[in-house]
C-alpha cells in the first residue's frame, strides 16, 4: 500500500504566464520556462539578482549531489542541469532537471563561478566594465 | 500617511504570524515500524532549523537566515525570503524518544520509529 504526499507549494504554473512578458524586456530575454522531463520531476524555482560588479542566478535544488548538477553556457545561454537516481517504495526512477536562463552580453563569461550549499546553487557572472555603473565627473 | 511614534509602531519580531512562514514541500512514507518524512529546506543550514515535540505535535521552524548580501538587488524573483513552519501531529503509536532527524543538502530526513508494543508480532501458540 502506498501513502505518499506531495506539495509544490512554491511553484505555479500560471505565474510564468505573469513573468513572461518580463522575461521578454529583460536582459535575461528569452530564458526557458520551468519544464518537466519526466513524471516524477519539478523545476528548481530560480532568482535573479545583481549588484555592482555581478549578476547572480540562485537556484533551489534541494537534494541533490554536487556531482549529480551540472552549470553550462552555451552562447550567452546558462544551462542548469541535474540528474538523480533515487529508490522509492523499493522502485529506482530517476529524477532530472533543467533550466535555462538567458544571460546579459554585458558578462565576463569566462569568470562565472558556481556554488553548491545547503541545497541551493548560486551562480556568479561578472559583469564586464562596460556593464558597470560609473560615475560621470561634472565639469565646470 | 500616519505619522504615529516608532515605539508605537508594532513589531512582530518573535511573534509567530502565519502569514510570514511558508509550509515546505514535504512527502510522508511508511513501512511496518517505521515512518519518514522528507522535507525539502532549500537554502537552510543545521544552524537555522529547530525542531521540537510538544503536545504530541513535530514543530518544524527554519529561519531563513541572512542568504544573501544587502546589495544583491532582485531582478526576479520566485521564491520568497519568508521562512518555513511544518506542524505534524504524532499518532499515539510513535516512539516520540525516537526520532531523528538528518539534514543533507537542502533535505531533512525525519524517521519516526513506531513504539515496541504497537509493532505488530506474532503470537506464539504454545
Amino acid at each position: 500500500m502506498k501513502y505518499l504526499t506531495r506539495r509544490y507549494s512554491n511553484y505555479n504554473r500560471d505565474l510564468w504566464r505573469d513573468f513572461e512578458n518580463f522575461f521578454n524586456t529583460s536582459p535575461f530575454y528569452n530564458s526557458s520556462y520551468p519544464q518537466h522531463t519526466s513524471d516524477s520531476t519539478y523545476p528548481p524555482a530560480v532568482d535573479l539578482f545583481e549588484d555592482e560588479s555581478n549578476y547572480f542566478v540562485r537556484a533551489e535544488i534541494p537534494g541533490f549531489k554536487k556531482k549529480e548538477l551540472e552549470v553550462n553556457l552555451e552562447r550567452d545561454r546558462l544551462m542548469l542541469k541535474g540528474e538523480r537516481k533515487e529508490k522509492r517504495e523499493g522502485e529506482k526512477s530517476t529524477l532530472s532537471f533543467h533550466r535555462s536562463v538567458n544571460l546579459p552580453s554585458t558578462i565576463e563569461s569566462k569568470k562565472i563561478e558556481a556554488n553548491y550549499e545547503n541545497g541551493m546553487l548560486t551562480v556568479t557572472i561578472p559583469k564586464a566594465e562596460t556593464a558597470k555603473s560609473r560615475k560621470i565627473e561634472i565639469n565646470s | 500617511m500616519n505619522s504615529s511614534l516608532p515605539c508605537c509602531t508594532s513589531t512582530s519580531i518573535g511573534q509567530k504570524q502565519t502569514a510570514d512562514f511558508e509550509t515546505p514541500r514535504y512527502e510522508i512514507s511508511h513501512t511496518d515500524n517505521i515512518s519518514f518524512v522528507r522535507v525539502e529546506l532549500p537554502g537552510i543550514g543545521k544552524d537555522d532549523l529547530q525542531i521540537s515535540v510538544e503536545d504530541n505535535e513535530l514543530r518544524l521552524e527554519a529561519a531563513i537566515s541572512e542568504q544573501k548580501p544587502a546589495s544583491w538587488k532582485p531582478l526576479y524573483r520566485e521564491t520568497n525570503d519568508r521562512s518555513y513552519q511544518l506542524r505534524l501531529s504524532l499518532g499515539t503509536e510513535i516512539n516520540q524518544s525516537a526520532i531523528s532527524a538528518d539534514l543533507v543538502d537542502g533535505v531533512l530526513n525525519l524517521a519516526f520509529p513506531k513504539a515496541e508494543e504497537t509493532k505488530p508480532r506474532a503470537i506464539k501458540v504454545k
